[in-house]
């Protein structure tokens, strides 16, 4: 990195100013035999490094950094992969970091319990197995105090579940009307797979597909506005660029594992 | 096959006249009787269904019919002829009547000799009738009355059914003896045609006559001589080359078969002419001493096969122009059974491409083979251009031949699609390699992709290949197949998806991808396609206040010329009056970017500009912000986001 000062008249003001140029980051990917890259470049001009990180079975990863778990050990990670903290969940977790580390968010299904990052330390909310009915899918934080779950029922179709993380009691649940299946999150998007397409919907009228052949993915986050998605049934990844102004679907080059041992799930 | 006998009376044409008295028609006053004209068979009855022998098409076959008047009159012949069926008087015409004296008295007892020829048309089964027109005198009418009232009434006779079931054509196969005599050949005899004993080192001709028998223009069949089914090679060769497609009646074609035994022993085959079969033999045998050799050799596959001095040994097939060869390895063993060392005169190969390497067991010749040792030596057919390349070796007095083809190319001609067309910098692509019609055969090649950046100093760009879920980046080189009867080579990925577009990135930077399309003994098929040096294309731009004090710009896109340079950007306050531009040359931060020893992703970049602001920062609206490269200038208007 090359910082150059240059002057800026601004009004009466002579201010400096600095400028850059780096090669651009996509996020960091989880592959499905749990090791950990680097992707950088622009939609549909990828390029993957390995990264020195213990492979896990689950990770999320935004700008500020991420969540990885092994073993039942969650770790949260800062932008340079260092351990900030761990939390000793004892089961396989879900996780989800989209913005600020205090986004940081597991769901514990054995436990039905929701583990927030606030900031300085984990803390945990149990959820009523009453309010959720099913099989969370994803996770995002809604606010500093809520969180929002997606929930696939045994008919196939999702909710979208508010958790309070004061009281850990369920604040609303609303019927996703046309999401069924695996469904996943980011921002107000909800993304899920139907008929040779990927939908991205907001819920609220927009609605864009782009062709997918995979009806089995599955989604990780590799930084705030990109995911990483996995077909187990055809060894495929993809690179999903999703903002409220840009949709752009990649094939992501990555090394497949045979579906016995696909770490993904 | 059984059927009625029916007899009814038709109105004859004949003008006779009928005595008035006389309006009954007479009784049949013949009986028909098949005669042998040699005398041998008594005459006997003509059956109610006389059943011809089969007959070929254009052949004739006959009966000679003994007609006798057993009635008490004289009765009179009208006519006799073969109808078509036993309700009209059509005639058949494949049936003739001949040599019989019409319209003529026989008196009782009396009797006629005519012949029936059966000379079908067409083949297959066919039926018909004899019938017989006839007047017998009496009752007092007579034959030459003038008055209708005692002419005799007239008779018509459905008689016997004649069968008769029409084959097709016959040749007629026949071989001249060293005497001259003219032998015909029988088919399907259990009694083969021999063509003796004959030295391995010598070949015995026969010449065969094919002769068409029939009255019309024949079809010649195919006329093959399988190898004996215990044999890998054929010690009987066939050369029918003067025998017509066809042959016109009375015709006849010859055709040689020799017998060129390469190895002893009897061998037993036939000749096939058509669906006709005629056995033949023959038997290899010692002469000389090089005649007890066995001579041998092993393909690449390690089969080892006895040859016949009358068949060529074959090197396959090969594709002309790509260097490939075809070895076949030779062991001559004198048998440890043998009595006698050998010498071998001379071991000589000839025919354009055909090479001896390899020699063991003989440093020269005439060399002497022990009983029980062997020489070896390796034969290469290296083809020198399309077509069939006949050889010989001769192993002292011991020949035989030798053929090798070679063909362009084993795939049609090929051609790439890549899709979209023409490419641009950060695509990912499809190519599609089309061939120009049907594989014949399955082919397993590759698919390599190379690039030529067309940037001073720029080597490659990481991000250009192949996308595959088998390596954790892009890859230069991918395996595809075609399989037989399809059009299109198909990539496999890991999970077994045949993908016949296969995906590639375009990279980040100009230049010229090329594609080379590799399969087996088929020349390399490359194609290029450009990367036109473009202006800076940004996908996602950003002005964001990140304090009352700062504002960061970020724009992140590529470019392909790595030739940056000119910042220049305008500040707006949120009534769109413009600020004074600031302009900057950044190429020196652009090019510290894409010229580092660690850029991975070619023209690609994110440029982050932060301005410090004193004032009210929520006054300032927007920005416009240009990028210029040696190819133009990015201009594109951000929003601040406070």
């Amino acid at each position: 990195m090359k910082l150059v000062p240059i002057l800026l008249v601004w009004g009466l003001a002579a201010l400096p100013l600095s400028a850059q140029v780096n090669s651009p980051k996509i996020g960091t990917a989880r592959y499905a035999d749990g090791s950990f890259h680097n992707v950088q470049g622009l939609p549909a001009n990828m390029i993957v490094a390995d990264l020195p990180l213990d492979s896990a079975q689950c990770a999320s990863f935004s700008d500020s950094g991420g969540l990885v778990a092994q073993n039942g050990i969650i770790r949260l990670l800062s932008p340079s992969f260092s351990v900030l903290a761990e939390f000793s969940a004892g089961e396989r977790p879900l996780l989800s970091i989209d913005g600020d580390l205090t986004s940081a968010l597991a769901w514990l299904p054995v436990a039905h319990t929701l583990l927030h990052w606030n900031g300085t330390k984990f803390e945990t909310f149990e959820v009523a197995e009453s309010d959720l009915e099913g099989t969370v899918t994803d996770l995002q934080s809604a606010g500093s105090k809520q969180a929002r779950l997606l929930v696939r029922h045994p008919d196939n179709t999702v909710s979208g579940v508010t958790i309070s993380m004061r009281t850990g009691n369920l604040v609303s649940s609303e019927p996703l009307i046309g999401v069924r299946g695996y469904a996943f999150g980011q921002g107000i998007f909800v993304i899920y797979a139907m008929d040779k397409e990927l939908i991205v919907d907001n819920l609220s009228g927009y609605r864009r597909t782009v062709a997918f052949d995979a009806s089995d993915f599955v989604a990780e986050r590799m930084s705030n506005t990109w995911l990483h998605l996995y077909s187990p049934s055809l060894r495929q990844s993809w690179a999903l660029h999703l903002t409220q102004a840009d949709l752009q679907l990649s094939l992501l080059p990555g090394l497949a594992l045979a579906s016995s041992t696909r770490g993904i799930k | 096959m059984s059927r009625p006998i029916s007899f009814f009376w038709l109105p004859l044409a004949l003008a006779l006249s009928s005595p008035a008295q006389t309006t009954t028609t007479p009784a049949f006053p013949f009986t028909y009787y098949i005669h042998d004209t040699t005398g041998t068979t008594a005459d006997y009855p003509l059956p109610s269904i006389y059943q011809f022998n089969a007959t070929p098409l254009g052949n004739s076959t006959h009966i000679v019919l003994k007609v006798v008047n057993t009635s008490s009159a004289p009765a009179f012949m009208g006519t006799v002829y073969v109808a078509a069926s036993a309700t009209t008087t059509t005639v058949n015409s494949n049936f003739t009547v001949t040599g019989l004296a019409t319209s003529i008295v026989v008196p009782v007892g009396g009797s006629l000799l005519f012949q029936v020829n059966f000379s079908p048309t067409t083949t297959g089964a066919i039926s018909a009738y004899l019938d017989t027109t006839y007047q017998v005198q009496a009752s007092g009418c007579s034959f030459t009355s003038e008055d209708p009232s005692t002419q005799c009434p007239s008779g018509l006779n459905v008689g016997a059914a004649l069968d008769g079931t029409a084959t097709t054509p016959q040749l007629v196969l026949s071989y001249t003896t060293s005497s001259g005599t003219v032998t015909m050949l029988q088919a399907n005899t259990s009694a083969p045609l021999n063509f003796g004993n004959v030295s391995t080192s010598a070949s015995t001709p026969i010449t065969f006559t094919l002769s068409n028998e029939s009255s019309i223009t024949l079809t010649v069949p195919s006329i093959t001589v399988p190898a004996p089914t215990t044999y890998s090679s054929n010690p009987f060769s066939l050369n029918a080359s003067q025998v017509p497609a066809t042959l016109a009646a009375g015709a006849s074609a010859t055709f040689i078969v020799t017998f060129a035994p390469g190895q002893t022993g009897v061998v037993s085959t036939a000749i096939d002419v058509g669906t006709n079969t005629y056995p033949i033999q023959g038997a290899g045998i010692v002469v000389a001493d090089v005649d007890a050799l066995q001579i041998s050799y092993v393909d690449s596959t390690g089969v080892r096969s006895l040859p016949q001095a009358a068949t060529p040994i074959s090197f396959g097939q090969l594709v002309a122009g790509t260097g490939t060869s075809a070895s076949l390895t030779f062991t001559v063993n004198n048998p440890s059974t043998s009595y006698n060392s050998v010498v071998v005169s001379s071991l000589t190969v000839s025919g354009t491409g055909y090479s001896l390497s390899g020699l063991t067991g003989a440093s020269t010749f005439p060399a002497t083979i022990l009983p029980g040792a062997s020489i070896v030596f390796t034969i290469t057919f290296t083809p020198t251009g399309a077509g069939t390349s006949p050889g010989s070796m001769a192993v002292g007095t011991r020949s035989f031949l030798l053929t090798g083809t070679a063909v362009a190319s084993p795939l049609p001609s090929m051609s790439l699609i890549v899709n979209p067309s023409p490419l641009s910098s950060q695509q990912q692509a499809t190519v599609s390699v089309q061939l120009a019609s049907a594989a014949a055969l399955s082919l397993t090649g590759t698919l390599s992709l190379s690039f030529a950046p067309s940037v001073a100093k720029v080597t490659t760009d990481p991000a250009v290949g192949f996308i595959t879920n088998s390596a954790n980046n892009p890859v230069l080189t991918v395996p595809i197949s075609v399989a037989s009867g399809s059009q299109a080579a198909a990539y496999t990925d890991s999970a077994g998806t045949a993908h016949t577009a296969i995906v590639f990135q375009t990279g980040a930077t100009a230049g010229t991808i090329t594609f080379t399309v590799t399969f087996p003994n088929t020349p390399a098929y490359t194609q290029s396609y450009s990367i036109t040096p473009a202006i800076i294309q940004t996908t996602a731009a950003t002005a964001v206040a990140q304090s009352s004090q700062v504002l960061l710009i970020t724009v992140t896109g590529y470019d392909n010329t790595y030739s940056a340079g000119n910042l220049n950007f305008t500040f707006y306050n949120t009534s769109g009056s413009a600020y004074p531009a600031i302009s900057y040359n950044a190429a020196s931060i652009f090019q510290s970017n894409f010229f580092s020893s660690g850029n991975t992703t070619g023209g690609a970049f994110v440029l982050q500009a932060t301005f410090p602001v004193t004032g009210d920062i929520t006054q300032i609206g927007s920005v416009a912000v240009s990028i210029t490269n040696s190819v133009g200038q990015n201009n594109q208007t951000l929003t601040i986001t406070q």
